[in-house]
């Protein structure tokens, strides 16, 4: 209905660019006119932008901490100091721990007397890019410029979302840990994509005893309960390899489990595509097999699959945060969002520094994140009805 | 003119039923059973039929769209020497592509949404390397004018084209290759009356410019009396009366085509006659009863008809029906 | 209301609002229903008479306006105006089923597969007539017996996958009429059926009328079928009736250029015309932002530049019973003239 009701006679001005649309452009149209869609695929090209330059975004190195600020709350920005005097560059003031004489419990009493401006732009901790690129230009950093002695910038305490029991930064550990949570379900999605491409083809295309096997090695697979299946896998990871080869591993588990899902959408939807009208209509033309694949099978069924994808993209990262979380994943010091929930693992500690569960809402975000944006694809993926 | 484009003999088209534990082959739907007719280069044949006869397997089946289980059909391009497509291998078929070309019945599903009008109608001009790039430009844009669409509008894409429009697309693809001989599978049943006299027309006009031969498939006898020469009348599978279109209509020879020309509702109140009405349904392809495949709804039905198959035969000069009594009985239309 | 009127719609409209603008499905629409006879509803797709049928029983979607007044005329009882009855009334699911029914194209997805065919065969009755399981059961086996079922008292219990599709469409006729409806909506009942099918749905649905005396709307595309079954045809294009008359007028003296058209438009069996058949040239136009005039005025032959491009024409009646809305006709031209100097 909608189609018809767009066609002929109605916004001549309109009528040319619709119809000479191709596919891709019919469906930016509809995928537009889901807002919630585009915000969250907004949203995610910041998190992944942020992801990339992690190093820039964080104001602390994934190997740095601050042992005289352990468990630190959120640091107070400030605009008005304690005389009341307004500054347009916003502050932080130092901060002290105490000991409450009677509970012992640690606590922090800000001290007015030092007092660092937050600075955008600027220096910082020293880094490298991506492990080789050296920089130290941070998004923002508190310090006293020229403060330390020798004369180099003072860096002062400015901890967005407060410490862990080691004294890092959390807001610098979400950041960090995202290159690793992202990166996973992106990267692993691209192998089990690969993977489902290619023996769900197999597995539509040939049909017969070779289809028979594929689906019922996929349902093995898939009757398997994923979490012993995981423990095993990891169990075969060796103990003492680079942290680097272990994410590398990592990624490999989960997209060995996750293309079945994938091959079993290419197979269904390529045995509905072949029989298609249109596709009777190059046999009988005189496509050759291979011709037919490429240039009405694939396209056809290549819009469904950016939904599939987008909505295997959060499995992944839900799965790579419950491996780690499980202690069987990413180990520190490389930190993903799973390691960094791990590490709040004690009810105690989140009890009396609440700060440290931050990490799950940023799964939480990404995950509803890409589910919107899946939900989006979804209803543009097929613009012709 | 009277020679023959195309000779079907005994074909068949048999579906497997799987089923059991070991999905083995438990019974077959004889779509097509045991078919034979001829084409004469130049006509028409429509090939009518209610759904699940078996029309569009034959179609299919003729275009090599699907293979046929057995039984031969005999192709004659050049006049002389005849070619049976059911026997050649893809591979051999592939020069013969270009002779038989077929329109679909749902304007919709049959042009692949994500090519261009100009790309769907090149498509055949490219795979059989007919015609240089220059020339596929020029023969696109002569053949959409022939069919009646605005050659301005070949860069766009089939949403933008109403049904009647899609099926010129579609007819313009199937004459791309300058066929000899075009299978026309239900071309106007998805459309409405009036876009459907204008298809109609065209396949007239395009049949004396191009010198096609039609074989048109479609379940609405007014529509096959109007365009074709010749009918055969399908029923589970098999072909139950050839004639002209003339004959078949003043004396059916068999008691189906009779009953079937009866239902059609015509479009005049005065009239309203007392219809043949068939009692129960058309049976299963997959378990016809015994004997003549129609006895179960024939008022004339007779014991011989449970019995013994009626054989495919001459009942008189040009007319062939498959009924033991077909002499015997004074059918009207 | 005249008595004998069981149905009578005044100037219905259905607007649909999308993102493109206001649909105009239905702009429009006047006829009456008499007791015990067939009205037809002919037309090509889209022109809306679908909406039409929907709108009686207040069934368009959710998107849709209706406006304008649909008079239900029920047995001694004051005229209840459906359009101004609220969709999620009771009055209006009482009239549903009960006064007005509907039977459907799909024969095959209008049961649930879930239920056996006798289970939505006595819910409408179990609704509607009598609270008591065992009598609704004889009620719905007596009325599969009516629409010529063979054994109903076993087939009842089987599932609507267990039917064929005339079957099935029987079984809803069934279930249609098991309130005994003054109106049964019939919404392209056989379009999907098979001609020999067809022909005994058909022949079902005459017999059920004498027994019954209900009304039928009869929505169609196809003319021969409009010509066996009814007894008054609405013509339909573009969401506006352009023409209206008995049944043998339409077919023998059609006024209207678009009715002419049509019925030169199909080929007719047993009369093999050599040569071409007489098309419209030109596509329907979608209902959607319209300029006024004659929506058929760009496909039509005798058309009056000036007239049938500039003003909306009115409807006329142009011969004893016989309606039409085109301005070849001098009681049009008058009807148009007199609305005209009104304005002025």
């Amino acid at each position: 209905m909608a189609l018809r009701v767009l066609s002929p006679h109605g916004r001549p001005s309109l009528e040319d660019s619709y119809y000479m649309a191709s596919q891709w452009q019919l469906m930016r149209a509809k995928f537009r006119k889901h807002k919630l869609a585009r915000f969250s695929l907004v949203l995610l090209g910041v998190f992944y932008f942020v992801a990339i330059f992690s190093e820039f975004f964080a104001t602390q190195g994934l190997t740095s901490y601050a042992a005289e600020y352990t468990n630190a709350p959120p640091s107070k920005v400030r605009f008005r100091d304690a005389e009341g005097n307004f500054h347009w560059r916003p502050f932080v003031y130092e901060v002290e721990k105490q000991r409450d004489p009677e509970t012992l419990r640690k606590y922090y009493v800000e001290n007015p007397d030092i007092r660092y401006p937050i600075y955008f732009f600027t220096s910082g901790e020293a880094y490298r890019m991506w492990g080789f690129i050296p920089g130290n230009v941070h998004l923002f950093t508190a310090k006293i410029k020229g403060g330390a002695e020798d004369g180099s910038d003072l860096l002062g305490p400015l901890f967005p979302i407060g410490t862990d029991l080691l004294g890092r930064d959390i807001y610098s550990r979400i950041i960090h840990g995202a290159r690793i949570s992202l990166s996973i379900g992106f990267v692993g999605v691209i192998i089990s994509l690969v993977l489902g491409i290619i023996i769900g083809g197999i597995s539509g295309y040939f049909g017969g005893w070779i289809d028979n096997a594929i689906q019922r090695l996929i349902e093995i697979l898939r009757s398997f309960p994923s979490i012993p299946l995981w423990l095993a896998l990891s169990a075969a990871i060796p103990p003492n390899i680079p942290p680097l080869r272990v994410y590398f591993f990592i990624t490999i588990i989960l997209s060995f489990l996750g293309w079945t899902g994938l091959a079993r959408k290419v197979r269904s939807k390529f045995i509905a595509l072949r029989e298609e009208d249109y596709v009777m209509a190059a046999k009988v033309a005189g496509c050759s097999d291979f011709r037919i694949i490429r240039t009405h099978l694939v396209p056809g069924f290549f819009s469904y699959l950016i939904v599939d994808v987008s909505l295997s993209i959060p499995r992944m990262i839900l799965s790579e945060t419950s491996l780690s979380f499980l202690g069987l994943g990413i180990r520190s010091p490389i930190t993903s969002w799973g390691v960094l929930l791990q590490e709040a693992q004690s009810v105690q500690n989140v009890a009396l520094y609440p700060w440290l569960l931050t990490p799950v809402f940023a799964v939480i975000i990404t995950v509803l994140a890409f589910n919107f944006l899946g939900d989006g694809l979804r209803d543009a993926a097929d613009p012709y009805t | 003119m009277n020679e023959t484009l195309l000779d079907v003999r005994n074909l068949s088209k048999y579906f497997p039923i799987r089923g059991g534990f070991w999905d083995s082959v438990t019974n077959y739907v004889k779509a097509v059973d045991d078919v034979s007719f001829y084409v004469r280069r130049g006509e028409t044949l429509g090939l009518v039929g209610e759904s699940g006869c078996g029309k569009t397997t034959l179609g299919r089946c003729l275009v090599r769209g699907i293979d046929p289980t057995g039984g031969e059909a005999w192709f004659y391009p050049d006049g002389s020497e005849g070619i049976d497509i059911a026997a050649l291998s893809n591979k051999d078929l592939k020069p013969l592509r270009r002779d038989i070309q077929m329109i679909f019945q749902d304007p919709y599903s049959s042009l692949d949404p994500r090519m261009t009008v100009f790309d769907i109608i090149a498509e055949p001009l490219k795979v059989n390397t007919i015609a240089e790039r220059q020339e596929i430009e020029e023969r696109v844009k002569y053949l959409a004018s022939v069919v009646g669409l605005n050659v301005s509008h070949l860069r766009r894409y089939p949403h933008a084209f109403s049904g009647g429009q899609r099926q010129r697309i579609g007819i313009a693809r199937a004459l791309a290759t300058n066929p000899k001989l075009v299978v026309a599978d239900e071309s106007v049943s998805a459309l409405d009356v009036s876009v459907q006299a204008q298809v109609l027309n065209l396949l007239k006009r395009l049949q004396k410019e191009f010198q096609l031969t039609y074989i048109f498939v479609a379940h609405d006898l007014s529509v096959v009396e109007h365009i074709s020469d010749r009918i055969a009348v399908m029923y589970v599978g098999q072909v139950v009366e050839t004639a002209t279109t003339e004959n078949l209509f003043k004396s059916p020879q068999h008691p189906y085509t009779e009953a079937l020309i009866s239902a059609v509702p015509k479009p005049d109140p005065r009239d309203r006659m007392k219809r043949i009405v068939l009692e129960g349904e058309v049976p299963s392809p997959a378990s016809p009863p015994s004997g003549c495949y129609f006895h179960p709804r024939c008022r004339y039905a007779k014991e011989r008809c449970t019995v013994e198959k009626p054989a495919y035969r001459e009942v008189a000069p040009e007319h062939f029906a498959t009924c033991h009594f077909a002499e015997e009985l004074n059918l009207k239309a | 209301m005249n008595d004998d009127v069981v149905l009578e719609l005044r100037d219905v409209k259905v607007h649909f609002s999308t993102d493109e603008g206001t649909v105009k499905a239905v702009d429009g629409v006047s006829f009456s229903m008499t007791r015990g006879k067939t009205m037809g509803l002919v037309g090509e797709s889209g022109c809306g008479k679908s909406v039409t049928s929907q709108a009686i029983l207040r069934l368009v979607p959710a998107n849709g306006k209706i406006s304008g007044a649909i008079l239900l005329n029920r047995d001694g009882q004051e005229p209840v105006d459906i359009g101004a009855l609220d969709n999620h009334s009771q009055d209006i699911r009482d009239i549903r089923g009960k006064d007005i029914s509907m039977i459907f194209q799909e024969p095959m997805t209008s049961f649930s597969p879930l239920y056996t065919m006798g289970n939505q065969l006595m819910e409408t009755i179990l609704l509607h007539q009598t609270p008591d399981k065992s009598a609704a059961r004889t009620q719905a086996v007596e009325m599969l017996r009516k629409v010529g079922i063979a054994d109903p008292a076993r087939r009842i219990d089987e599932y609507p996958h267990e039917f064929s599709g005339g079957m099935r469409q029987r079984v809803m006729i069934a279930m249609a009429l098991s309130c005994s409806p003054e109106i049964l909506i019939a919404d392209e009942p056989t379009t999907a059926l098979d001609v020999t099918i067809q022909a005994q749905v058909l022949e079902l649905m005459q017999e059920l009328q004498k027994d019954f005396g209900m009304s039928i709307l009869f929505i169609t595309h196809d003319l021969g079928v409009v010509a066996e079954m009814c007894d008054e045809v609405c013509v339909m294009y573009l969401g506006k009736i352009v023409e209206k008359a008995p049944v043998e007028e339409i077919f023998h003296n059609p006024r209207h250029p678009y009715t002419q058209g049509l019925l030169e438009s199909i080929p007719k069996i047993g009369h093999k015309t050599e040569g071409d058949l007489k098309s419209i040239e030109g596509v329907v136009p979608v209902p959607i932002n319209l300029k006024p005039g004659c929506g058929f005025c760009d496909r039509c032959e005798h058309k009056i530049e000036g007239l049938c491009d500039t003003y909306n024409v009115p409807t006329a009646e142009v011969a004893p019973g016989h309606w039409a809305r085109c301005f070849l006709y001098p009681e049009v031209v008058e009807a148009h003239n007199k609305a005209v100097g009104g304005e002025e």
